[in-house]
Formats: C-alpha cells, sequence, structure tokens
C-alpha cells in the first residue's frame, strides 16, 4: 500500500474516532432518559402483545375440541388413571404455554433488558425481576409435571399426546370427558 | 360458605380474584364446605396468587413511569407544556388493558396447577376440589 493511501486512511480512522468521542460528549443526560424511554417502550409493546396472545390462545381453547382417549387402547397399554391425568395435564400446559410462547419470550427479554439499563444508570430496577419471573414465566409446578410426563412408558405418552395434538384444549373438560375426575 | 381459614391470605385471595373477574358466566350457588382445612400447598398456593396479583400494579406502574418518561424525554423543556402523542395515549391504553389479562391468566394457571394436583388419585381431596373449583369457576 503507498504511503499516501497509509496516511489517508489513518487520518479517515482518526477522524472517525473524534467524532465518536465528539457525539458522546454532547449527549450526556439526554442519552440515559433516551435508551431508559427506549427500553420501557419495549416493555409496553411487548405487554400489549403478550395479553393480545393470551386472548387469542383463550379463544383457540375454547372452541377446539376436547380430546377424547380410547379406553380401550390406554387399558391394553397398561395407563393408570394417574398416568393419563399427568400426561392430559402437561401436554395441556405445554400446548397453552406454545401458544404464547413468542410473546412471552418477547415480554421476558424486554422486561430483563429494561432491568438491565437501569442497573447500567445505577437506577433502581424495583420488582422488575419479580414481575417478569412471576407473571410472564411458567409456574415451576409445570415443569415438575414436565419431568413426571418425561418418565411415563414411550407408548403412553405417544398414545395421549396423539389424541391431543398441538393446539390449546381445556384440562378439566378433558379430564371430565375421559372420566378422569372423581366426585 | 362454611369455611375453616388461613387468617387474612384467604380473604385478600378473594377479593383480589373478585377485582380480576376470575368466575365463570354463571353463577351457581357455593356449595358449603364444612370442615375444610387448607393444607400448606393451598395455602403456599393462596401465598403466591397473592403476590401475583400485586405484581399487576408494579407492572402497571413500570408502564406508566415509562410513558411519563416517554412524555418528558420528547418535549424536554417544562416551559410550554408536553406534547403528547396520539402515539403516547395509544401504547399506554393498550399496554394498560393487558396488564389484568397477563395476571389473570397467570392466576388461573395457578389455580389450575392446584386442581391438578388434587384430582391425582395420590392426592385427591374432595373438600380441597370443591374448594378451587369454586374459586376458579366463580360462585355466589
Amino acid at each position: 500500500m503507498a504511503v499516501n493511501d497509509r496516511v489517508r486512511i489513518s487520518l479517515l480512522v482518526l477522524l472517525s474516532l473524534l467524532c465518536l468521542s465528539c457525539s458522546a460528549e454532547s449527549e450526556g443526560d439526554a442519552s440515559k432518559s433516551e435508551v431508559l424511554k427506549l427500553a420501557s417502550e419495549r416493555v409496553a409493546v411487548s405487554t400489549a402483545k403478550l395479553g393480545e396472545r393470551i386472548e387469542q390462545c383463550s379463544r383457540e381453547l375454547e372452541n377446539n375440541p376436547v380430546p377424547v382417549l380410547d379406553k380401550r387402547r390406554a387399558a391394553s397399554l397398561g395407563a393408570s388413571q394417574d398416568d393419563l391425568i399427568v400426561a392430559l395435564g402437561y401436554l395441556s400446559f405445554r400446548n397453552s404455554f406454545n401458544c404464547e410462547r413468542e410473546a412471552r419470550l418477547s415480554m421476558a427479554f424486554d422486561l430483563g433488558t429494561l432491568a438491565m439499563v437501569k442497573r447500567y444508570y445505577d437506577e433502581n430496577p424495583g420488582d422488575i425481576d419479580e414481575v417478569r419471573h412471576k407473571l410472564v414465566y411458567p409456574p415451576v409446578d409445570q415443569l415438575v409435571y414436565a419431568v413426571t410426563y418425561s418418565k411415563l412408558a414411550p407408548e403412553i405418552k405417544q398414545f395421549v399426546a396423539q389424541a391431543v395434538g398441538d393446539s390449546p384444549f381445556d384440562l378439566f373438560e378433558a379430564l371430565e370427558k375421559n372420566d378422569l375426575l372423581q366426585e | 360458605m362454611e369455611l375453616l381459614t388461613s387468617s387474612g391470605g384467604f380473604s385478600h385471595l378473594l377479593a383480589q380474584l373478585q377485582k380480576q373477574g376470575i368466575r365463570g358466566f354463571n353463577m351457581p350457588k357455593c356449595e358449603p364446605i364444612a370442615g375444610l382445612k387448607l393444607d400448606q400447598k393451598s395455602l403456599d398456593g393462596i401465598e403466591r396468587i397473592n403476590k401475583k396479583s400485586k405484581l399487576e400494579k408494579l407492572l402497571a406502574g413500570a408502564i406508566t413511569a415509562g410513558v411519563f418518561n416517554s412524555i418528558f424525554t420528547k418535549s424536554k423543556a417544562p416551559v410550554v407544556g408536553y406534547n403528547i402523542t396520539q402515539t403516547d395515549w395509544s401504547l399506554y391504553a393498550e399496554a394498560m388493558a393487558s396488564v389484568p389479562k397477563i395476571t389473570r391468566h397467570a392466576i388461573k394457571q395457578e389455580i389450575d396447577m392446584l386442581l391438578l394436583h388434587y384430582s391425582r388419585p395420590g392426592n385427591y381431596d374432595h373438600k380441597h376440589v370443591q374448594f378451587w373449583r369454586g374459586i376458579k369457576n366463580g360462585c355466589q
């Protein structure tokens, strides 16, 4: 590379760095406010979207037919009442959660970002993390059911999963319709 | 409804659930449940539900603070007054309308988990099922 080119490139790099430092110096407090504003707006947007999505999935749940299990097939597989309750329970939570998943992920991310930004600017994030944990994430018991379901015999899992499908459904109507509820 | 209840927590739960509008369309009469002693699982559930109800205010507060922050940032100088755009209001309204939906749903999930627990053969408890079913479906 010719010496003139090197000098030119070096000057360009130096100018860019100077400009960056110029803009940083001129932002000051306004930059912090704008960043907080952006982070908060994102939370507002994802909150609105999650609320909307929850409603859509609830409507889907109400409109979807309740899965009916073939009792003879269940008996031939040796599935106990508890096996079927666990399977229907887990799959009901899974399907509902999957319906809302993207919206929940967005809101969890945006709340986390807002908390991070507040800490970055030495502001108290308050209970943002608790809001995220308790309102956006699934309850721990759902994960307990996921583990319990995973331990069921593969053929029982396959049998119930095939009957249920991937769409949200009303769990207690399903338990009732399949005579799994005690009175 | 005759209930043996935990102190305070249950009354607060009922008040919160009523406020949330967690009730079915048809409100059947509550069947009396005599001698219900809420076990630890239910008491823990009540505590979690009460906490979730309180978090609704925090989320609403975070959104409100964000909108006010937005207004202050856009219009900087307090001399003439703040310009609040339609977009500010629309976003605020949509977000605030969603907050109770999210909370209600989170509470419903807790109730469903409890109902499922008490419906299982090893854990079956008729009174607890009646109680949580009444809470979930709403009755008078």
